[in-house]
């Protein structure tokens, strides 16, 4: 009997030893590393009160509320409430159990920010910078403001109207969202974007005339050579795609830019990562 | 004597988790007044104008149910009195004109 409950103790012992010590590995992350290494966005060199942090900065209130509140919570509770000025304290499994429910949620708003929530092919954090609605696409926006304003045109806009229609006998450039990003160091097509790579590949099908440039660019980390390297693979990379998809590889030029032209400065992981892109150009009409 | 003592726990017991505190607000109490001020929040549609707020009102209620189920009445309580002070905040935003 005696040795039963050796044994038992000793299995208890064990396993609160241990979720100590995964509990104290996910507060401590921080304490270890706190620099985020570039391009992940999962963070996993951060605590999770840095990673609420960094998101509620990058506009996680307004791209992921539900995952950031329930985040937020699940920490606060974790850490413990205040009750008639005392502190209350769940159980150390409880602790665990919502440190690891918090991080599950903070994955799904890391991804959320980066995502194109209104289908209309610009990331929900690039519509809270530019202003605009990011459950709604843009061009819904503007039909709705057109139909609410119901302004009649004036002589200028008319004017420009008719110059407009002269043009448009011309080719058009290609209006469609191409802009393809990538990971820190990677070269490949992530999976969310073969979407928007499959409607430039019906685009390009359906206007035959068209030949365009792909332009592969990186973020302001590491040397030039290496940087140019890098996004003319990056633009390979998506020219690859566009051939395996029926694409003549006659139609597709390429370039690497590299270290330059950048969307936003690199002070911040996010914009490095809006910064490390492929656009698509028109090259010439035949 | 047992008979006595299993009696007694179990009385204590219920008492414990029904929270008939003689002076103070129970347990049940600021559950019931937290579901009210989430049902309030969501009729004035605080679920799409004040989003955060109503998610942070409806995970504090969520863990105050979860915690009061487990006899954790302490933290139940404490999580129910965030969770109705994040409805009022979520009904304040979303009738002031919420999310743009």
């Amino acid at each position: 009997m005696r040795h039963k409950i050796a044994i038992l103790g000793t299995i208890i012992a064990l396993s609160s030893a241990s979720f100590g010590l995964n509990e104290t590995a996910i507060i401590g992350q921080a304490t270890k590393n706190p620099i985020k290494k570039e391009g992940n966005l999962s963070g996993s060199n951060l605590s999770i009160e840095e990673r609420i942090k960094e998101l509620e900065k990058n506009y996680g209130t307004e791209c992921a509320p539900e995952e950031l509140a329930y985040a937020k919570t699940y920490l606060e509770v974790a850490k413990g409430l205040k009750l008639a000025g005392k502190t209350v304290k769940v159980s150390k499994f409880e602790r665990y159990k919502l440190l690891k429910y918090a991080d599950l949620k903070l994955k799904l708003a890391e991804a959320k920010i980066n995502s194109d929530l209104d289908k209309d092919g610009v990331p929900c954090y690039l519509e809270v910078i530019k202003g605009t609605d990011p459950y709604k696409p843009d061009i819904a926006l503007k039909n709705e403001s057109n139909k609410k304003e119901n302004i009649k045109p004036s002589a200028k806009v008319l004017k420009e109207k008719k110059k407009a229609s002269v043009k448009s006998s011309m080719p058009k450039p290609l209006k469609l969202q191409a802009r393809v990003h990538f990971e820190f160091n990677k070269a490949n097509i992530k999976k969310e974007y073969l979407p928007y790579l499959n409607v430039i590949v019906r685009y390009l099908k359906r206007h035959p005339e068209l030949k365009i440039k792909i332009v592969g660019y990186t973020d302001s980390i590491g040397s030039k050579a290496y940087n140019d390297k890098l996004a003319l693979k990056r633009a390979k990379s998506v020219k690859q795609y566009l051939v395996k998809r029926g694409i003549s590889p006659d139609r597709i030029k390429i370039e690497g830019i590299g270290k330059d032209k950048y969307l936003f400065d690199n002070k911040t992981a996010l914009n490095r990562f809006t910064n490390r892109r492929a656009e698509f150009f028109i090259m010439n009409v035949e | 004597m047992r008979k006595f003592l299993s009696i007694t726990t179990f009385l204590l017991f219920s008492i414990s988790s029904y929270g008939i505190d003689i002076g103070q607000t129970t347990v049940s109490e600021l559950l019931d007044e937290a579901r009210t001020s989430l049902k309030r929040a969501y009729e004035v549609h605080a679920d799409t104008k004040a989003k955060y707020e109503f998610n942070r009102a409806k995970s504090y209620f969520e863990i105050a149910q979860e915690q009061t189920s487990k006899l954790n009445l302490e933290v139940g309580k404490a999580a129910a009195l965030e969770s109705i002070e994040w409805s009022i905040k979520a009904i304040s935003k979303s009738i002031s004109g919420g999310r743009k």
